[in-house]
């Protein structure tokens, strides 16, 4: 059983190796395209979640608040979450519910009447840094909003700033690229392996050899699939590999982390690749692998939250991301590399992708032609 | 005893189009049975239902006894495959090439080194089985895939067109090589052909198919005798399979057997 398995896998993967400049292909090919991307998509964000904890309910922080939701209707940047308590809020920030939280302190009214320094804190999600500057920016011209009619204490309350606070080590822009490289790597690697190898056997006409083998359907699908992962994993290993020391980004939280990571791109790779099996293991030309992927790449890519916030989607594609392995793969990456190595915010996401993977390694054996 | 190939009214059908057409055919053990039939004629798809490549449309097919539509993993066991296409890998050695097929098969370590040995050793390859097969000529390349087909030791084996495009020295080792086959084990052999004096050679009786049905089948001196004033194969082929192309769809030379269109 194990036996006929391998052997696909050997004969799948052999093939791959002797064709060394695809595979540099599946390498470069992310690392240059996401450099492009990534320096030239800057857009406007909407719906950023942003908790509120006011401990004051003097007239000033109605007035705060009252800017801020001029802004949540307005532009739309942020979206306001009233919460409890600061531990509660804090909780969601950290499990990337929220984008950031706003803590008005006691007194915040009384201060600023008597001129005093009145310093709201806020904390911001930085992992998405384009999206923490976003709640920065809405935060602060909320301040500046409410203090243009009271413009005559505006000598006085020049230190009625907002002091941000990270809560996680600086994340640049650039390094937050990195999840996004390691799952366009994981892609690419699909388009060269898998469905295309199979495919291709069919075009060639040598698939009329294993076929008349008594190998079956599992052993033919897994062979092939494990083979595809096999090299897809080696390629994005080498894709976070080289983007880690591009960017100083390093894995924090010990072997866990480097465990929850090895298994997301497992998972991912496997799943891809079964995806694609059970969408094209039954063309019979290499074309129409490549054109199918092309399209692929772009509707499960650009809405996984890896160049831009889901936030910044329309509700129909939130609702999509929600369901795309790409999604899950990014956020589980980021909740490791930049959430230092708090395994629990990467849990559902790992889970999703379990789920996701075995369906479709279910679905690709049951789907698979076992006849010409 | 068990025929080691029957088929009864096998028929299967592209759409309207009917390739082979109610075929009944019994093969015994030990046979060289030769399919003999112009282009198109349905000897490929006749022997990929044989050998459980390509679904029945209706009737039935059993290799030594075993249904292939119910087991065809049983018959795939006991079969050996060369298609007419070259199916082997380039990027894969004469030796991988060799050894990999042998895992589909389940044969163990110590089996598929002497078997592969014996066999590349007999075709002259064994000094090459570190190659990739993609610098071997076309006619190194069909022996590799003619003795691949034997690695598990298959009790029937189906050759479709294996000297096509091979110069006549290559040709002659095939024979020899299927000729040897013949004297050891019970190997069936089921050899499709459209080299006339290659079945004068190597079979026992031969199939005239032609446009999906079998319109002639015997020995090679029955044939003849079948023809008056026939001196070879050849007189007997286009006695039955006609003269024109059948493409053409155009009326055929010899006189017709039962023949549907
Ligand atoms: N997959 C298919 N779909 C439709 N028609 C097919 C298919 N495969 C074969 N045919 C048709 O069935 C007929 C028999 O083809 P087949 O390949 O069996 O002929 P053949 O006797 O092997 O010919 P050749 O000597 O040229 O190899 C042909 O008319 C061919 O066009
Ligand atoms: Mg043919």
């Amino acid at each position: 059983m194990m036996g006929k398995i391998w052997a696909v896998w050997e004969r799948d993967l052999l093939r791959m190796v002797r064709n060394p400049m695809t595979l540099l292909t599946a390498i470069l090919l992310p690392l240059v395209y996401l450099l492009i991307l990534g320096n030239s998509l800057q857009g406007p964000l909407t719906g950023l979640p942003l908790g509120v904890v006011a401990e004051d309910q003097g007239p000033e922080t109605r007035r705060l608040l009252g800017a801020l939701q001029a802004i949540e209707h307005g532009p739309a940047t942020i979206k306001l979450v009233r919460a409890d308590n600061v531990d509660v809020a804090m909780h969601d920030l950290r499990a990337g519910a929220l984008s950031g939280v706003l803590v008005v302190p006691p007194h915040f009214s009384s201060d600023l009447e008597r001129g005093v320094a009145a310093t709201p804190g806020l904390f911001v999600d930085n992992v998405d840094g384009i999206a923490a500057s976003a709640v920065e920016f809405a935060v602060q011209s909320a301040l500046s909003a409410i203090r243009q009619p009271l413009a005559r204490y505006e000598t006085h309350l020049g230190q009625a700033e907002v002091r941000s606070e990270e809560i996680y080590p600086r994340v640049d822009y650039d390094a937050s690229l990195i999840p996004g490289v390691v799952v366009m790597s994981i892609f690419m690697a699909t388009m060269i392996a898998g469905a295309f190898n199979m495919v291709m056997d069919r075009f060639l006409g040598v698939q009329e050899a294993y076929l008349s083998t008594p190998l079956r359907r599992l052993h033919i699908n897994l062979g092939v699939l494990l083979s595809g992962t096999t090299i897809t994993c080696a390629t994005s290993t080498i894709v976070l590999a080289i983007g880690m020391l591009a960017t100083g980004v390093r894995i924090h939280g010990g072997p866990w982390a480097y465990a929850v990571v090895a298994t997301v791109v497992v998972l991912t790779a496997l799943g891809m690749l079964a995806m694609t099996m059970v969408l094209l293991g039954r063309a019979a030309h290499p074309r129409i692998v490549g054109a199918v992927n092309g399209f692929l790449n772009i509707i499960l890519f650009f809405p996984s939250g890896a160049l831009y916030p889901v936030q910044s989607f329309p509700a129909w594609l939130r609702a999509f991301s929600r369901v795309n392995p790409e999604t899950h793969a990014v956020a589980a990456l980021k909740a490791v590399l930049f959430r230092g190595g708090d395994l629990a915010a990467a849990t559902g996401h790992v889970t999703f992708l379990a789920c996701f993977t075995g369906a479709m390694l279910l679905l690709s054996t049951a789907t698979m032609k076992r006849m010409l | 005893m068990t025929p080691a190939i029957e088929a009864r009214a096998l028929t299967k059908r592209f759409g309207a189009f009917t390739a082979v057409d109610a075929v009944d055919l019994r093969v015994e053990e030990g046979e060289l049975f030769g399919l003999l039939g112009p282009n198109g004629a349905g000897k490929t798809t006749l022997v990929r239902m044989l050998t459980g490549l390509l679904a029945i449309t209706s009737g039935e097919a059993r290799i030594a006894g075993v249904d292939v539509r119910t087991d065809p993993d049983g018959v795939r066991q006991v079969l050996g495959v060369v298609p007419q296409a070259l199916t082997s890998d380039l990027d894969l050695t004469a030796y991988e090439n060799m050894d990999i097929y042998a895992r589909y098969f389940g044969v163990d370590r110590g089996a598929r080194r002497v078997r592969i040995e014996e066999l590349l050793t007999r075709t002259g390859l064994w000094e090459r089985r570190k190659e990739l097969v993609s610098k071997f000529s076309g006619g190194m390349r069909r022996r590799l895939e003619i003795v691949r087909g034997l690695i598990h030791k298959p009790r029937v084996l189906f050759l479709d067109e294996p000297t096509i495009g091979l110069d006549p020295q290559s040709r002659l080792v095939i024979w020899d090589i299927l000729r040897d086959l013949r004297k050891g084990d019970s190997l069936t052999i089921s050899l499709t052909t459209h080299y006339l004096e290659e079945a004068e050679a190597l079979c026992g009786r031969v199939a005239i198919v032609d446009a999906g049905r079998i319109v002639a089948l015997g020995t090679i001196a029955e044939l003849k005798e079948l023809v008056p004033g026939s001196r070879n194969l050849e007189d007997v082929f286009i006695h039955f399979a006609g003269r024109s192309l059948r493409e053409e769809g155009a009326p055929k030379g010899g006189p017709p057997a039962r023949r549907g269109r």
